[in-house]
């Protein structure tokens, strides 16, 4: 599903909500009028009918939306809150407060919607989160995607004055919800074939390639850290490093390491914890032997020397 | 035997340290905690430590078959499945990392507030209309925390506690690695600018360090060089090309 949105005095006001499921498409759009005069009632009759569509045709099923995470999420959850009880709606955020996933479940029905682009088109790649358009993410998997580009006139209140461009943006919203339906129905296909997984199960990218790791290539048990040993460990735990040493060059070369934490992953990883101690000065320790993490004092001097000993044979 | 006495400045800091929540590489004497390896990978550029406290834990390969198979994936297969095989690359290591503090919404009638103001750490409070209001509550938190607040606030705060399938050891040695892998390109002095993954050199670099394989560089501009750069920050520069004619034949890539 989609949600399209105007600007009234500086607030996104949501005006339509298309749905595609396996068998039926449908676009629900506020009434031009009522927006106008009394935009609650407005508002409330756009969701009720939506909600009434998904109650009868989406028991049982995921809903992925996609913005769930941004704007969309938002929109959603207050009008769920709004229609049904507080018991009724569940959700889980991640710790940036952006929806993952919402659950509606009334007795035995059962509604969830969850975040296209958290599960599929976000790239997150080393430090940097790439997120991918729908567009891109077409592309990507080789489907039509959406033909109509964006109107900077459907954002405005007088889309409603003109009947032919309420038409087209009616046909321009539909084109979101056929392009995720389609981008998500391959996605379905190809990871139920090739690694026995339903994406409707899970929650990120992230998730998805733990559950294809540990159900194809783990071959033992990887031991859940204690709370405690977990506060220390997590001090060692850095991003990547990035510095500028100059403001202009001329004449350079850019060079870049093919998967550089993949390469990383194939090193040997700390496995069982054996112990922990601590030193006190004196201590015998070396380095050398130890494999783990340590707590020390550095000594990095700035421009200081220190003395190499060599040992070689004459 | 021989003594070599050498001289090695640190010109180029390479160990990072956690400063008021960002992450700097400092010179000078600090205290911190690291995987033994890079340990062992800064002591030859100049650093020395003094032994606190240690973890020590026994090896394992766990991820090689993975990470190759998606790699010859990537490298082999164009559209989705290229796409499937770079996300599921990038995308496993950082699970491990995760944070064992969660977060949890739910939706309150205005008079059962109090009750949970009074038992639960509260992130924020939205209100969705009269009747409803929406609360962000934390979860899993540290219990000698919650030990603390409880003790010295005379407070009864309840703390749901969960395992959260993680071994951030794990995430640590993979960026640490990582980083590992990158110094003797930031070292080598003709580094200009460096990031996460790559380097802008003023040197050519030695065709023993390029090639296909998994970390292994790869020269970006295939053969081309850069007229004029500028690197006004972090993941922030721009630069001209020189035309084709004025670049070096690219050098033959290791197979």
């Amino acid at each position: 599903m989609d949600i399209e949105t105007i600007d009234i005095k500086g607030i996104e006001i949501p005006i339509s909500i298309s749905i595609k499921t396996k068998n039926k498409t449908e676009i629900f759009i506020i009434n031009g009028e009522k927006l106008l005069n009394d935009l609650n009632t407005a508002l409330k009759d756009l969701w009720d009918n939506f909600f009434y569509f998904i109650l009868k045709n989406c028991n049982k099923d995921v809903i992925f939306v996609h913005n769930l995470g941004n704007f969309d999420g938002f929109f959603i959850y207050k009008a769920l809150s709004n229609r049904f009880k507080p018991e009724e709606i569940s959700c889980l955020i991640d710790n940036h407060n952006k929806f993952i996933q919402i659950t509606l479940s009334i007795e035995k029905l059962k509604i969830v919607f969850k975040d296209s682009s958290l599960a599929f088109a976000r790239l997150r790649a080393k430090d940097r989160i790439f997120p991918v358009s729908l567009n891109d993410l077409c592309n990507i998997l080789s489907l039509p995607g959406k033909t109509n580009s964006y109107n900077p006139e459907y954002h405005k209140i007088s889309l409603f004055n003109n009947e032919q461009l309420l038409q087209e943006f009616k046909n321009y919203s539909l084109q979101d919800s056929f392009a995720l339906f389609d981008c998500i129905s391959k996605l379905q296909e190809m990871y139920l074939r090739d690694y026995q997984v339903d994406i409707c199960s899970i929650l990120s990218t992230s998730t998805l390639s733990l559950k294809i790791f540990r159900s194809k290539y783990l071959k033992v048990n990887i031991p859940i850290l204690k709370r405690r040993d977990d506060n220390f460990i997590r001090n060692s735990y850095f991003g990547g490093a990035t510095d500028y040493y100059q403001l202009k060059a001329t004449n350079i070369f850019y060079y870049d390491v093919n998967s550089l934490y993949p390469f990383a992953m194939c090193k040997p990883m700390p496995y069982e914890f054996i112990r922990k101690f601590t030193l006190k000065e004196g201590d015998n320790f070396n380095l050398d032997n130890f494999f783990g993490f340590l707590k020390v004092e550095v000594n990095c001097p700035s421009l200081a020397s220190i003395v190499l000993l060599l040992l070689q044979k004459q | 035997m021989i003594e070599h006495r050498a001289t090695v400045n640190v010109k180029i800091p390479i160990l990072p340290c956690k400063h008021n929540g960002k992450t700097i590489f400092p010179t000078g004497i600090w205290i911190g905690t690291y995987f033994s390896e890079e340990l062992k990978a800064v002591q030859k550029y100049g650093y020395t430590f003094k032994f606190i406290e240690g973890y020590e834990f026994s090896k394992m390969d766990l991820f090689s078959d993975y990470v190759r198979n998606f790699y010859e994936q990537k490298r082999n297969s164009t559209g989705p499945k290229r796409f499937i095989a770079k996300m599921h690359l990038n995308q496993l290591y950082g699970i491990f990392g995760r944070k064992h503090d969660l977060l949890e919404t739910v939706n309150i009638y205005k008079k059962d507030f109090e009750k949970f103001i009074s038992s639960r750490i509260i992130k924020s409070i939205i209100p969705i209309n009269d009747r409803i209001i929406a609360l962000l509550m934390y979860k899993n938190i540290n219990e000698d925390i919650i030990d603390k607040l409880n003790t010295e606030l005379d407070m009864n705060l309840s703390n749901y506690q969960y395992l959260v399938n993680a071994n951030v050891a794990i995430a640590s040695a993979v960026t640490s690695y990582a980083r590992i892998q990158m110094i003797p390109f930031k070292v080598d002095g003709s580094c200009v600018y460096s990031d996460t993954d790559s380097t802008f050199t003023t040197k050519r670099l030695d065709s023993i360090y390029l090639g296909d394989d998994l970390g292994f560089m790869k020269d970006e501009l295939n053969g081309l060089r850069i007229k004029e750069a500028y690197f006004l920050g972090v993941k922030k520069y721009g630069y001209k090309l020189l035309p084709d004619a004025q670049s070096l034949p690219p050098l033959q890539r290791q197979q």
